[in-house]
């Protein structure tokens, strides 16, 4: 009889112990799909940030930039260049 | 009853509980096992919606001209909003959604409605803040992704353009569809009591798209379309096209449309009949087979020359002309005589020899082959118009091939536009390799078509293409148009200059071509391209730094 109840409380034991462990499974899958989430949000955040500083790094912003600034586009054939290229 | 069986009593009574309970499992999890997973199936599961990810177009120094990013489209379920106004108020503020248009579509939409779309993740973190923190409910956020453009309109005809689902629909984005993008097909996965996705590792993805490089710099690109479109404005033309290769390696390194529209590139795809452009072409082929020589003169027929009863004009005021001053005058009966004389089986061997007739294969859809009629069908007019560029078409990126011929030392070099494809697991696929498709003329012949072209320049019709400090070759051109009844039309034009600088180490070779210019005579003749090209081949020297190569500063 002891050995019966002793059996019967050791399945016991081991299905709660089951039932626990796929809880903790569903709880950390849900942190993780979460954090995977955060991780693609913040992702995106920085690429978006990235292309903005492509907009105002192009030269289309830079251009509009320097002629407020009262700077003016230096005529091509004035400039004069005084070194060889380094060829090797 | 004495302890020891009220003992085994408890101890029988809980076991018959705990038998009824797992009994009670056992039956709902084996026999009622389908009612319970039918009703749980909606609350348990959910659909994740498909995704198509894309990968990035950019120029060869990896410039990025296009690339996806993801956003999100914000909707409103009206029967789960608990505030209206306030809610009407954080979308406003977050979003610049004005209230009358969302008054508007609460009133017209029965429930559902997208409030915007493309919102971008800055955006959407400061929408979800207020939300949470006002506590508003009504809200659906979807993520989606979009295609975006750093540099805006730069090569847009090359690139083309994308479909709401992300896939290419015209230019380079529908030709590498297959590589750059890769389908997120919808997955089934569980979701928690809060609504939240529990992760499974089945739901991870390998990404598989790759990166297209182009041969395109888009600092060039950016000027040349600059330059080009100021011209067409000022001239008024129905198109206008500029393409710059580099003539030792074939590359693409700018290539521009005006208008410029998704997938129409008209570099690739314009055909026509390239005029006083292609005089360089005989005058090569005459020179290269012998049929003429450097010092050759000839008569020009007191600007009236009969052949087979059709008259050819020209307005030259002396009577005897050099391969030279046919150049530099630009004589349609000094072109017709050398090809005349070189004969239509020759002059259509060099044709085919510089590439015209065929595609260049440069890897860009719906490219133009050009019109080569076979030489057996020419009557000896056609052979003498053919020496000054009509009954024959070509694109714009032939002709800019042949140039660069001139320029490279005699060998006609395959064109490339895209240079490379990454991808996500490190694999380079290199298209793009300098490839010699075959040697048209012999160096010596070359040497003197360069010092041709710079006396177009230094001397004739093609002044308005110098640049200070260094030697430029080349040609211009004017042809007239073929209009829908078969006749040319003496008003519309196409004006054209090519050629390439600096003429003593040449880096690129030009091609500038203006269709119906209305604005000014002088663009009739070839000037305005001349102009034109002079004002790119400015920015290219000095941004890449050559060196001058004029003695005369």
């Amino acid at each position: 009889m002891k050995k019966v109840l002793s059996l019967i409380l050791a399945v016991g034991v081991l299905f709660f112990i089951i039932s626990f462990l796929r809880i903790q499974k569903e709880k950390s899958g849900q942190r993780i799909a979460q954090l995977m989430e955060d991780i693609a949000f913040k992702e995106a955040r920085n690429q978006y940030l990235d292309y903005k500083v492509g907009i105002y790094t192009g030269p289309q912003a830079v251009i509009e930039k320097a002629k407020a600034q009262g700077l003016v586009a230096i005529d091509p054939t004035k400039v004069i260049v005084l070194e060889e290229k380094d060829e090797h | 009853m004495n302890t020891k069986k009220r003992i085994q009593f408890c101890g029988l009574v809980c076991l018959a509980i705990a038998l009824w309970v797992f009994g009670r499992l056992f039956y709902i999890q084996t026999v009622q096992h389908k009612e319970f997973a039918e009703k749980t199936q909606d609350r348990v599961y959910t659909q994740t919606k498909a995704d198509t990810f894309r990968g990035q177009i950019l120029d060869k120094n990896g410039v990025v001209l296009a690339k996806s990013l993801r956003t999100y489209a914000v909707a409103l379920s009206k029967k789960n909003v608990n505030n209206k106004d306030a809610l009407f108020k954080v979308l406003q503020e977050t979003l610049g959604v004005p209230q009358s248009k969302l008054n508007k579509l609460w009133r017209e939409k029965k429930n559902f409605f997208y409030v915007k779309k493309k919102v971008s993740p800055l955006d959407y973190e400061k929408l979800e803040k207020l939300l949470n923190s006002q506590k508003l409910t009504g809200v659906e956020l979807e993520r989606e992704y979009t295609r975006l453009y750093p540099y805006e309109d730069i090569a847009k005809d090359m690139i083309g353009a994308t479909n709401s689902k992300n896939r290419g629909l015209s230019g380079l984005e529908l030709m590498f569809d297959k590589e750059l993008s890769q389908e997120a097909p919808s997955q089934t996965v569980k979701r928690s009591r809060w609504g939240g996705i529990i992760y499974d590792k089945s739901l991870e993805r390998e990404l598989s798209t790759a990166d297209v490089y182009l041969t395109i710099d888009s600092l060039a690109q950016y000027q040349v379309e600059s330059v080009l479109r100021k011209y067409a404005e000022r001239y008024r033309v129905k198109s206008a096209i500029a393409l710059v290769q580099e003539p030792k390696t074939g590359y693409i390194v700018a290539a521009a449309s005006y208008p410029s529209l998704d997938g129409r590139a008209l570099p690739f795809q314009f055909t026509y009949e390239p005029g006083s452009t292609f005089k360089t072409i005989g005058a090569a082929a005459a020179l290269d087979s012998g049929t003429i020589q450097p010092n050759s003169i000839f008569f020009m027929e007191n600007n009236k020359w009969n052949v087979n009863g059709i008259i050819i004009k020209d307005h030259q005021e002396k009577p005897w002309l050099t391969v030279s001053e046919i150049l530099e005058v630009s004589s349609n009966i000094g072109a017709g005589k050398i090809t005349l004389d070189l004969g239509s089986k020759n002059l259509f061997s060099y044709f085919k020899k510089f590439g015209f007739g065929i595609k260049t294969n440069v890897g860009f859809l719906g490219e133009s082959a050009g019109i080569l009629r076979e030489f057996s069908t020419w009557k000896p007019i056609d052979t003498a118009k053919a020496g000054y560029g009509y009954t024959v078409s070509v694109s714009p990126i032939q002709l800019v091939g042949a140039y660069s011929v001139f320029a490279n030392g005699g060998t006609l070099m395959q064109p490339h536009l895209i240079d490379r494809i990454e991808y996500q697991d490190g694999r380079v696929e290199q298209l793009a390799k300098p490839t010699a498709v075959r040697t048209v003329l012999q160096p010596n012949t070359v040497t003197q078509v360069k010092k041709w072209l710079e006396n177009v320049v230094n001397k004739g019709t093609g002044k308005p293409a110098k640049v200070k400090g260094y030697r430029v070759a080349g040609k211009t051109g004017t042809t007239e148009k073929y209009n829908a009844s078969g006749k040319y039309e003496r008003n519309a034009h196409i004006a054209s200059f090519c050629g390439f600088v600096p003429a003593s180490n040449p880096e690129w070779t030009i091609l500038v071509i203006l269709d119906e210019p209305t604005s000014e005579q002088r663009a009739l003749f070839g000037s305005a391209s001349a102009k034109i090209f002079s004002e790119i081949a400015s920015y290219l020297l000095a941004m890449k730094g050559v060196p001058p190569d004029d003695e005369v500063l």
